[in-house]
């Protein structure tokens, strides 16, 4: 920190431009969103808070009840057909040979009487025999048949391993005297999530408020300003925007199976409720995967995976989120990739250019890639990669690959269209009422003019000579289809 | 030729967060991915010979390519697995074949360092006990370790058990990376999927070590792996039962590990309503299902050199000469809390056998014995 030359504050000569903070003249939710506009969207820093508040995607929720932060969101998946194994009754070598019925324990009652049901070899075509018979909790007794002219043939003894799927096929009847079948419908299931509560305070005593210093500070909204207060307002104002775009990718779901939550404050005994970020929401559903080098041959796996998973229309344009290191990385693919095919001379071309005053210039870059399906993967530097919370806990304890810290090679693809409801895949979400609250305690101590109108009253809070400026926000992330992001970690 | 199968599962570990059991109703079955970390690439490449016999059919490129070195970097580096929730199984064993022309340099070799006649390698079988005699050599010392690690304090244990757990790994992977210079795997690709997981930061590569790191996402599992934890847990069990007779021909040393284990308060309970041989009865019974519960920790309990010394100021906290402070590990003097033994049992250990605090320790020695309880 560099040495300050303190002067008397003078409404004359020193103006005061922070209006983003007279906060009762703005709205505190459109306060927030306007300081994501500022130093979120323009600087790359808070992609996340960008996406969703900066871009008006804040959903603002009433808890059903008190201290219930939880929030659910309708996701209708694609029809399920599989279901799993929970053993082979009777335990013969050659089930189902010679043309006989065998009996097996499947966990649900997904398969219906007369369709036919492929096993996981894929090796045989068999037919439900009637209804399934409840046999307990997640047992349905079913009988089969192979469809089969082999006497010899047999479902291998591989397909009845507990946790296997079988896939239910279509239904098969006589040609006469037939029996009506039956079919399914699937309703919209129910995606759990749970916003938290965060809490910043600026704790100012004696005459701060009131301090010149002899160097310039860049105003947020523009301009410039040699007082400390702003620019100390403008860092605390940067560094809660870190920990809340950190807290949206990293926040761990805490409510156990029971829907208590142990996390609680050793004051007052009361529940701190932390929803599931970005990547626990990723890892959770498998859309997750480590990586060393990148090479082209992984994103067409990683992008061919997240396609099979769709088959309405899909966003054409794919962002993938990394650091300096990981869009190198993705250079570096394309460039492998270009140098197995043999384009030499074309890289050569692109690469080696006409620079100034008769000097060559060498280096151009890929950020795009086009799958044969004809899906743009786009990379973008989001700078939280390199200089976030992670990064400087990387940089910290030397976990540095090539000069950038581990975490700038981690690589997300955040699917940000909307989706067929037409709301943004992607969104933040926050209590109702209580998405920022913000507040002075008042005491002795001069008020900075950027803590707004609270400055004008008399009453004061404390008899010390202190004040502090109070943040409250609720804050949680929804992805309402994760089936088309994808989180990519680099591990060493 | 001779066939030797030897199949490991590679199972997803089941870590549910708590985020996905609040979703386990809409979770869709899927696989979990066993990407590409660099240290695990890194030791593959290095295996570069038997690389080049191996992967050819694998990548469908020779050997002898000039792209041969970027096409295997980039192959190990693209790994991404599907592994199924159920496990996929690994095929890790071989064919060996004393006729196989690619083997017969590598064989010459081996020969010519074996130097008595009647162990150098002449059949099939010769090839397989060459690799498998080394592993059941690992195999032994690595039960042998276990056995040891089991009778040290439980903070010594867990670092004696993950330095028998690497050196046994490592030993493995030295005595694989000869292994294709005798015979010939069965599925290459598995067996060399297998290797990779051997040395991959996210597998464990047995089910007792999935639990040991945050940062492990699968587990090989082996009938014989299974075996050979069975055949611990019983020597492991066996060995607490000898602990324990040995224990119970002294009732201080029984009150002592009772105490120690932080059972006070139920002792003092037992010690209201029963005398004599019933007291000591229901002291062996409460020792006895200590044992059963955690045998390997019942061991290195009983093993604590300081076990009588930890017994006795948990004695002193029971009857109130010392006070742990609600809440916390800390130890201090019942009649004046300020006064600080230790900050958790160990500490008060180091308190109570330090010479410079002889008079002190003799004080609560006296104290305690002229409370005439039935432990003093």
């Amino acid at each position: 920190m560099r040495e300050l030359y303190t002067d008397t504050y003078n409404n004359e000569r020193y103006t005061d431009e922070n209006v983003l903070y007279k906060n009762k003249l703005i709205d505190p939710v459109s306060l927030s969103t306007a300081l994501t506009y500022l130093w979120g969207k323009d600087s790359e820093m808070f992609p996340l808070l960008s996406l969703t508040e900066g871009q008006s995607g804040l959903v603002s929720l009433t808890p059903k009840t008190l201290n219930d932060t939880q929030y659910t969101w309708n996701v209708m998946g694609r029809m399920k057909h599989v279901s799993k194994v929970v053993a082979l009754i009777g335990g013969q070598s050659y089930p189902g040979q010679g043309f006989q019925p065998f009996q097996v324990v499947m966990e649900d009652d997904t398969f219906l009487r007369y369709y036919g049901a492929t096993p996981a070899d894929k090796l045989n075509n068999l037919r439900v025999q009637g209804d399934p018979i409840r046999d307990g909790a997640n047992r349905y007794i079913y009988t089969f048949r192979i469809n089969t002219a082999n006497p010899a043939e047999y479902v291998a003894a591989s397909n009845f391993i507990a946790g296997t799927y079988w896939v239910q096929a279509p239904p098969s009847v006589a040609g006469a005297y037939s029996e009506g079948t039956s079919s399914r419908s699937q309703a919209p299931g129910k995606w759990t999530n749970q916003f938290g509560f965060l809490r910043f305070s600026k704790n100012i005593s004696g005459n701060v408020a009131n301090k010149v210093t002899n160097i310039e500070f860049d105003l947020e909204g523009g301009g410039k300003t040699n007082l400390w207060m702003p620019h100390e307002m403008k860092q605390f104002e940067i560094d809660r925007r870190l920990m809340l775009e950190e807290d949206l990718w990293n926040s761990v779901y805490n409510r156990d199976q029971y829907g208590v939550i142990h996390l609680i404050d050793e004051k007052t005994n009361q529940p701190i409720p932390k929803g599931a970020g970005i990547k626990e929401i990723l890892k959770t559903t498998d859309q997750y995967e480590t990586y060393s080098v990148l090479t082209v041959d992984k994103l067409d796996s990683v992008v061919n995976r997240l396609f099979s998973n769709r088959v309405d229309k899909t966003p054409m344009e794919l962002i993938f989120y990394t650091g300096s290191g990981g869009i190198r990385m993705f250079n570096e693919a394309i460039k492998n990739e270009a140098g197995t095919q043999s384009y030499y001379q074309a890289l050569g071309e692109k690469e080696i250019t006409s620079g100034k005053d008769g000097y060559l210039s060498y280096g151009t870059y890929f950020n795009q890639f086009k799958t044969i399906d004809g899906h743009i993967i786009t990379i973008k530097k989001a700078s939280i990669f390199d200089n976030g919370l992670y990064a400087e806990l990387d940089k910290a304890n030397g976990n540095m690959y090539k000069g950038f810290p581990d975490t700038s090679y981690d690589i997300i693809l955040l699917d940000q269209s909307m989706t067929s409801d037409g709301e943004r895949n992607i969104q933040l979400v926050a209590e109702k009422g209580r998405e920022i609250l913000t507040g002075v305690y008042k005491g002795l101590t001069n008020l900075p003019e950027s803590w707004g109108a609270i400055r004008e009253s008399k009453l004061l809070s404390s008899k010390t000579d202190e004040a502090s400026y109070e943040v409250l926000m609720s804050q949680g992330i929804t992805m309402k289809n994760y089936t088309t992001s994808y989180y990519m970690k680099f591990s060493r | 030729m001779i066939t030797i199968s030897r199949k490991y599962e590679l199972i997803v570990k089941t870590n549910l967060s708590a985020y996905a059991i609040a979703n386990a109703k809409e979770l869709v079955p899927s696989a979990k991915i066993l990407g590409s970390t660099m240290g695990a690439v890194n030791k593959m490449l290095s295996l570069s010979q038997e690389l080049k016999l191996l992967m050819p059919e694998i990548i469908g490129l020779a050997a002898v390519s000039p792209d041969w070195d970027r096409m295997i970097a980039r192959y190990w580096n693209s790994l991404s697995e599907p592994i199924p929730y159920v496990g996929k199984t690994l095929e890790t064993g071989f064919k060996y074949d004393l006729n196989d022309v690619t083997k017969k340099e590598y064989i010459n070799a081996i020969n010519t360092q074996i130097k008595e006649e009647d162990k150098k390698i002449k059949t099939d079988e010769d090839l397989k006990t060459y690799i498998y005699l080394k592993l059941s050599e690992v195999e032994d010392a690595y039960k042998a370790a276990i056995l040891e690690a089991n009778s040290l304090s439980e903070r010594d244990k867990e670092t004696a058990l993950k330095a028998a757990y690497n050196a046994k790994y490592a030993k493995i992977w030295n005595i694989e990376a000869e292994h294709y210079k005798v015979g010939t795997p069965i599925e290459p690709f598995q067996y060399l999927l297998w290797k990779y997981c051997l040395v991959c930061s996210h597998v464990a590569n047995e089910f007792s070590f999935a639990e040991k790191s945050m940062n492990i996402e699968f587990y090989l599992s082996s009938e014989d792996n299974k075996k050979q934890l069975e055949r611990i847990k019983i020597q492991t069990k066996n060995k607490a039962m000898e602990k324990y007779l040995s224990i119970i021909t002294s009732k201080k040393n029984v009150a002592d590990i009772l105490f120690a284990i932080g059972l006070g308060g139920k002792i003092f309970d037992l010690a209201k309503d029963n005398e004599g041989a019933d007291l000591d009865l229901q002291l062996h019974v409460l020792l006895q299902s200590t044992m059963d519960k955690d045998p390997a920790k019942f061991i290195s309990l009983a093993s604590d050199k300081n076990i009588a010394l930890k017994g006795l100021i948990e004695k002193y906290v029971t009857y109130n000469i010392f006070k742990r402070i609600q809440g916390t590990n800390i130890i201090t003097d019942y009649t004046n809390p300020s006064k600080i033994i230790g900050n958790d049992l160990d500490a008060a250990v180091t308190f109570c056998s330090n010479p410079e605090n002889v008079a002190v320790v003799s004080e609560y020695e006296t104290r305690f014995k002229d409370l005439n309880s039935k432990f003093s």
